[in-house]
């Protein structure tokens, strides 16, 4: 008689007994199911909330989300892999009984529905529970407008749902698929056979250290944010190469020296040690090397959105010395525009009972130019050397010492030029009457003040001169005009908003409004939006860390079960035992994260730079995000350490029988 | 004063949660002199297995004693039985149990490195063993490149190194072909003529043969013991398959 329960019942009876490898390859992946539904129904809630500024934080989750559905998949595969290992043994003896194939993919098949359905109901339950929580979150590291709904969105159900049945499926097709090609049966009788000792890999190291080389100089070396952007992919790709040569080459080979050396290895604190860590470098070089580049990604995402995040204010500090600042275009048509702008906005703030303060006015032109000695020519996309032109009159008005030039004279600041140098810029000659060397204090505060680009700066004595450069293709001057609004007044609101309507009634030739207020919201959703979404990376990575990490203890430890029994029939104590296997788990534990925290110091200089596209310049601020999370995350480790190798004795001490 | 005394040894397995309990030994006594060469013959299950894992000290007694050079193992703590098997009791195993991730050579040094000895004496000890056992061209390749019989004489070279009181052999020969089990059996016969005390439980006939004394065990106790003295291996192996039919018929021995 055929008992249709026959399958499913020998599948939970055989995810049962393994429990030691089921309980965390489900727990897994449920916590991969909520992180999933967690990022797809914040996406669906807050664009459904239609709050402003939601829109943008709705596309970085909704991205990440894919992104994040292409990890958990390539998780979940990593971690299959590692439960049909430790099964093999189980389907090899289950088709000596004479199971066909098909019986086999059918026991298989309702172990992954078990898995699936159970994963899906778990982490779906717990994505509900914490969904509310997490949308708080969202808002208050975001800062935006709290309006909160209790709703379970169907379409992340359903995204989520959707997303699992396709990865298991997959992960189900190569089971079977494995399991046609290899023979059950031979997989169990081959696992008595010895490993082989790995070879000396000279050229696999000698690759290793050339990548790391070039990776870390690379790094090193780079001199300008734009540059660190550009060469930062390239140079990861090296480290990566580096780590992956470095784990399975390198570190045999000095394994084998250690071995060499007699007075070092014969002592029993090295000799079980270094002889059975060349096979584990074998065996986990791979995995120890993902779990070293895991653990970079994990350190260089968060401290990097994290200090984003807490230097926020610092960011907007340096970059709005004063709190509004409006920028208009004028030509040679509208030359009187810089005179009205502040008589205008002067007029507007009065109405509101307000007083324009600390005003500061300042135009200028970007200009593209080609460099040969003191020939410049101006060109219409980026040559050699890239100028700003700015007003003597504003210089003046600022610094309070008065120039006086005329037309075919300039004032330079930087260090292409010197005092009574003649230059000419398309043809046109100019005399260089003073060269402001770079760094010179006054220079400084004003371009601070100015938010001019730091480029070198020439200034000439009126705006018609500087229409007249390169006229044909950009006759205007881009004039900033910024001052500060007392923000505790009453009043303070509804003028933000009526200047910026009468302005784009009124003024021509506007370019931008841009206050801190606005500005400070916005990063906020950005930033915060980044940070939020960088913490659910973490938790992505951190989880592949420790399941890998995991899985690794366990199939070591059946595998050294019967040397350690071996051992201690030698004449090895208990104690012997147990030190020898938390050296030999701590060696493993420790090498990856030390390379990854060696990988982040050469790292650092490069992402200095990168941050400072973002107009973060805090260095020390960002030295203790990195600090504070490299700590967070060994701590971390180290928990994780403690557990696994807990595990692991118990494997090795189980009995036989 | 023997070299080994058994006295009165008792073991009863029983399962964790009650039920059944089986006795693995009911009352075993023997003694073994210093340089005897002893063979324990019993079917499986007879408790064989047993007996010599309370000898090794893995296994503890529920009743009797073993008392080795007149000091009884049961007293000595427990966080001293590793150090006291290295130094007293070398093991040889049905399966080898060499590791795999060592080569020959560091295999058999592994008892001394783990007693901590000098390297210079390590190896002036390996040398000399090597070589008796004829294993000093395979001592720098790894355990899966060597044949049956070489693994067998590299496990039995570790037994040696520590220079132990007795070898204990659990069913030596019972993985190895005929020509591999001569071969290993010559090695303990000669091992044995230097002076060597030997423990081995078998159920091979021929290897019992090379014995200067064969125990039988039936039941958990000892049925019967028979001593070469000056038969050759050949009519001494007659002599044990005449009293194993003995036993196995139901009849009493003549002892």
């Amino acid at each position: 008689m055929r008992n249709i329960l026959f399958y499913p019942k020998l599948a939970i009876s055989g995810m049962r007994r393994n429990k030691i490898i089921y309980v965390p390859y489900l727990l897994a992946a449920s916590l991969m199911v909520m992180l999933f539904y967690l990022l797809v129904s914040m996406s669906y809630i807050v664009n459904g909330a239609k709050i402003a500024g939601g829109g943008s934080i709705s596309i970085i989750l909704s991205m990440s989300a894919v992104v994040c559905s292409f990890i958990t998949i390539l998780i979940l595969f990593y971690l299959n892999s590692f439960v049909m290992k430790q099964r093999s043994q189980e389907m090899g003896l289950y088709s000596v009984l004479g199971m066909s194939r098909g019986n086999l993919s059918l026991l298989l098949l309702f172990e992954t529905l078990f898995s699936l359905v159970g994963s899906l109901i778990c982490g779906i339950a717990a994505g509900a529970v914490f969904s509310q929580l997490m949308y708080l979150l969202l808002l208050n590291i975001t800062r935006l407008p709290v309006s909160l709904d209790m709703t379970l969105p169907v379409d992340s159900l359903l995204t989520t749902g959707l997303l699992f049945s396709v990865g298991w499926g997959i992960v189900y097709l190569k089971n079977v698929l494995l399991l046609f090609r290899k023979d059950p049966i031979s997989i169990l009788l081959s696992t008595a056979a010895g490993e082989r000792e790995p070879k000396s890999r000279w050229l696999t190291a000698l690759v290793g250290i050339v990548t790391l080389t070039a990776g870390y100089a690379i790094a090193v070396s780079v001199q300008t944010p734009s540059m660190a952007l550009l060469v930062f992919l390239p140079a990861t790709m090296l480290v990566i190469i580096a780590t992956y040569c470095i784990f399975s080459a390198l570190s045999i080979l000095i394994l084998k020296a250690l071995r060499k050396n007699k007075r070092f290895y014969y002592k029993p604190e090295n000799f079980i040690g270094v002889s059975s860590m060349i096979y584990r470098m074998k065996q986990n070089a791979i995995g120890l090397a993902n779990i070293c580049i895991l653990a970079s990604a994990v350190l260089v995402t968060i401290s990097s959105c994290v200090c984003l995040y807490v230097g926020e204010e610092d960011v907007i500090k340096r970059r709005f010395v004063r709190n509004y600042s409006v920028e208009v275009y004028y030509t040679p048509e509208t030359p009187n525009l810089p005179a009205v702008l502040p008589e205008y906005i002067g007029e507007v703030a009065a109405r509101y009972d307000l007083s324009v303060g600390d005003p500061l006015l300042s135009s200028r032109r970007t200009s593209y130019t080609q460099k040969d000695g003191s020939t410049i020519q101006t060109l219409s996309s980026p040559g050699n050397c890239t100028l700003l032109y700015c007003l003597a009159s504003e210089l003046s008005a600022y610094t309070g010492e008065v120039y006086t030039l005329a037309p075919d004279e300039v004032i330079t600041y930087g260090n292409l030029f010197f005092d009574g140098e003649q230059i000419t810029i398309d043809g046109k000659a100019f005399t260089v009457k003073k060269n402001i060397p770079k760094g010179s204090e006054k220079a400084l505060s004003y371009i601070k003040d100015t938010q001019a680009p730091n480029f070198p700066i020439l200034f000439f004595n009126s705006p018609e001169t500087i229409f007249e450069i390169d006229a044909e293709n950009s006759n205007y001057l881009v004039c900033t005009y910024s001052f500060d609004i007392d923000q505790e007044h009453p009043n303070a609101q509804q003028f933000k908003s009526i200047l910026r309507e009468e302005l784009l009634e009124e003024v021509s030739h506007l370019m931008s409004i841009t206050t801190e207020s606005d500005t400070r919201d916005s990063f906020y959703i950005v930033y915060g939006g980044l940070l939020f979404v960088g913490l659910f990376f973490v938790a992505l990575f951190l989880l592949a860390t420790v399941l890998i990490i995991y899985y690794k203890q366990i199939t070591e430890g059946y595998e050294d079960k019967r040397r350690f029994r071996i051992m201690q029939q030698v004449g090895m104590s208990d104690r012997e035992v147990r030190s020898t296997i938390q050296k030999q788990v701590l060696m493993v534990f420790s090498f990856p994260i030390l390379i990854a925290l060696i990988h982040i110091c050469f790292a650092f200089p490069a992402l200095v730079k990168i941050m400072s596209l973002f107009a973060m310049y805090n260095i020390p601020l960002f030295l203790f995000c990195i600090a504070i999370s490299a700590l967070t995350f060994i701590l971390f480790y180290v928990a994780v350490y403690f557990i696994t190798a807990r595990t692991y004795y118990r494997i090795v001490k189980m009995p036989e029988f | 004063m023997p070299l080994l005394e058994v006295q009165h040894l008792k073991k009863i397995y029983t399962a964790r949660y009650g039920g059944n309990s089986v006795q693995a030994l009911t009352d075993v006594s023997f003694q073994i002199q210093q340089g005897e060469y002893t063979a324990i013959m019993g079917e499986s299950g007879s408790g064989k297995t047993t007996l010599l894992n309370i000898i090794a000290t893995l296994d503890r007694p529920t009743g009797g004693s073993v008392l080795l050079d007149g000091r009884d193992i049961a007293s000595i703590p427990a966080k001293q039985l590793a150090e006291f098997r290295r130094e007293n009791l070398g093991f040889v195993f049905q399966d080898f149990n060499l590791l795999d991730t060592f080569s020959v050579r560091d295999n058999i040094l592994l008892p001394l490195v783990l007693g901590r000895m000098g390297v210079a004496e390590m190896e002036r000890r390996l040398e000399d063993i090597a070589q008796e056992l004829r294993i000093s061209n395979i001592l720098q390749n790894f355990p899966y490149e060597v044949s049956g019989g070489q693994k067998q004489r590299a496990a039995v070279a570790r037994a040696l190194i520590t220079q132990p009181r007795i070898i204990l052999a659990d069913e030596p020969s019972g993985a190895l072909d005929s020509k591999s089990t001569e071969g290993l059996l010559q090695s303990f016969e000669k091992i044995n003529q230097q002076g060597q005390t030997v423990l081995m439980v078998t159920h091979s006939v021929r290897a019992a043969s090379h014995a200067g004394r064969v125990l039988f065990i039936k039941d958990g106790t000892v049925f019967h013991q028979l001593y070469r003295g000056e038969l050759s291996i050949d009519a001494f192996y007659q002599k044990i398959v005449d009293t194993l039919t003995i036993i196995t018929t139901g009849g009493r021995g003549n002892a």
